[in-house]
């Protein structure tokens, strides 16, 4: 084939070597690199869009799985505080300042107390009131905050109309244990839309009383409404410095009325021998006996027992709790039934254990 | 030596002018691609922000560490909102403050805005569609005009959009906001 049909020449320089005439004169291959480089950077540029893109759309990923963590980790952190009053165990166990950075998805948390006395005490709560300050960390820098106030339920927690810390010694068929809510206000009658608790509650351990019939003790779920709880703690109600200190021995015919409440705190053994009424909170370090009548509206508290002798009457309105062996001797007639109402009377004047709750939440700027 | 003919010099320069016409024009469609992402993405941000910041401020609704009875929700509508929140703790909502914020679209500017107190702040342009929903206890729809829906909403639900003025293109965002202040734990 000769070159002139395979379609390309050779020009022939002086010298005699052969020249590519095409490659001499052309600018495909500059032409060709400009647009590779061009192409090179649109390419590079766009590359780096799109990295910043996914790079902005996993920081907001991490930072609402943070919230969320966030979000978890201050419920749990309220879940996990003991029934009480005071935060004084949060404050002294926790840590005051978070730190600014953590392993990826966990989170920190933080007690501090608010400004609830003069000279500031940053390990005594006195108010039941404290700050909670959440950290949740994901990949760095992704953190999310939380700063929740947390206080007491307005309910103290009392699981059952009887609450007890030990065993039931006897329950004689007269006397009747009612969780259903009752109206403090109307005589102790049954209250329409209240929330339920249980008859009697009792740690684990102590055998059940025998009962005349399942209806003598009533409440949540069916009868008789008997409920495995441990008894919240009542140290610092015994501790409390507002409470009126009476001494060992009979108690007055008056413990206050709905009206004026009171927080009656008896050094000792208490005995009830006459028709005695009272409202609020009756705490007796010892053992409360009756022999005569004791109509109460509130909470009664008893840390060695409550005994009803058999020509005495026992009649709560509210709850009660007892602890000791036995907790409760009941060989006279009464009832104990559950009040809301009364419970909440009792609250207000004396620091009954409440479970902890979120009263407001926000994220810190 | 042997030059250029000029018929070569001709077909030369045509081609070449050829090439960097056609490199303009390469030139050109990619500065306007890197542009259109480039403004894509400012407007990706742009509504992103807007969304967190409304989302933040829904989220601290009815703040109240005083118990004094904030609502958090003040207004509630298909297309606005105000929110209320006792920030510095005093129990009382400063109406001139960060403690009463609202939020809706500018008919005229289109835009939408974020009411702080007095101040009126745009935070975001070309809001084509800004949509709320609000869900109770039970994850009910309610009302948006309803007179109950201020104490019952539980949960706040928005979608943003806005349309880019020369390629008509909406960009949306949408969420749901629990509020934390209403019982949520």
């Amino acid at each position: 084939m000769s070159q002139a049909a395979s379609g390309y020449s050779i020009a022939m320089r002086s010298d005699g070597r052969g020249v590519d005439r095409a490659a001499e004169r052309g600018s495909a291959l500059v032409v060709a690199i400009l647009l590779l480089a061009l192409a090179g950077v649109l390419a590079t540029a766009l590359a780096e869009l799109g990295r910043r893109a996914l790079v902005r759309a996993r920081l907001d990923r991490d930072g609402v799985r943070a919230a969320y963590l966030a979000e978890g980790g201050l419920a749990e952190a309220v879940a996990g505080l003991p029934a009480g009053w005071s935060f004084d165990a949060a404050l002294a166990d926790q840590p005051t300042s978070l730190p600014a950075a953590g392993d990826p998805w966990t989170f920190a948390v933080g007690f501090v107390d608010d400004a609830d006395d003069s000279p500031a005490d940053d390990t005594s709560d006195r108010n039941a009131r404290v700050m909670l300050r959440v950290s949740a960390f994901g990949p760095a820098p992704i953190r999310r905050r939380l700063e929740a106030v947390i206080g007491r339920a307005p309910d103290p927690l009392v699981p059952g109309a009887l609450t007890l810390d030990g065993n039931v010694g006897s329950l004689t068929p007269d006397f009747l244990l009612d969780g259903r809510d009752f109206d403090m206000s109307s005589g102790c009658t049954l209250a329409a839309d209240g929330p339920p608790r249980a008859g009697l509650a009792l740690p684990d351990g102590p055998s059940l009383p025998v009962l005349a019939t399942p209806d003598q003790v009533r409440g949540r779920g069916p009868a008789p409404s008997i409920v495995r709880d441990d008894a919240p703690s009542f140290d610092e109600v015994a501790d409390a410095e507002h409470a009126v200190d009476v001494a060992a021995g009979s108690l007055a015919a008056a413990l206050g009325d709905a009206a004026t409440p009171a927080f009656v705190r008896v050094d000792g053994d208490a005995v009830v021998d006459a028709d005695t009424t009272g409202a609020g909170t009756l705490f007796v370090a010892g053992r409360l006996r009756v022999t005569g009548r004791l109509a109460y509206r509130g909470l009664v508290a008893a840390a060695n027992g409550i005994v009803v002798d058999p020509g005495g009457t026992l009649e709560i309105c509210g709850g009660a709790y007892a602890a000791g062996a036995p907790a409760f001797d009941a060989r006279g007639p009464g009832f104990v039934r559950a009040s809301r109402t009364a419970l909440r009377l009792a609250a207000t004047v004396a620091p009954l254990p409440a479970p902890a709750r979120v009263i407001a939440v926000r994220e810190p700027s | 030596m042997k030059g250029f003919t000029l018929v070569e010099l001709l077909v030369g320069m045509l081609l070449g002018l050829v090439a960097a016409a056609a490199m303009t024009a390469l030139v050109r469609v990619g500065v306007a691609a890197w542009e259109r992402a480039g403004a894509e993405a400012e407007r990706a941000l742009e509504i992103a922000a807007a969304a967190d910041q409304l989302a933040r401020d829904l989220r601290v609704a009815g703040y109240d560490p005083t118990e004094a009875g904030i609502g958090g929700l003040t207004v509630t509508a298909r297309d606005r909102v105000e929110i209320t929140a006792d920030l510095d703790g005093n129990g009382v909502i400063d109406p001139t403050s960060e403690e009463r914020i609202g939020y809706r679209v500018a008919a005229t500017s289109r835009s939408l805005q974020r009411v702080v107190g007095a101040q009126t702040l745009p935070i975001l342009a070309e809001v084509s569609a800004f949509m709320l929903a609000y869900r109770g206890a039970d994850g009910g729809a309610l009302d948006p005009d309803a007179a109950a829906t201020a104490a019952d909403a539980r949960v706040v639900g928005f979608t943003l959009t806005t349309t880019d003025p020369d390629r008509a293109r909406p960009l949306h965002v949408a969420g749901g906001v629990r509020l934390l202040n209403r019982d949520a734990f």
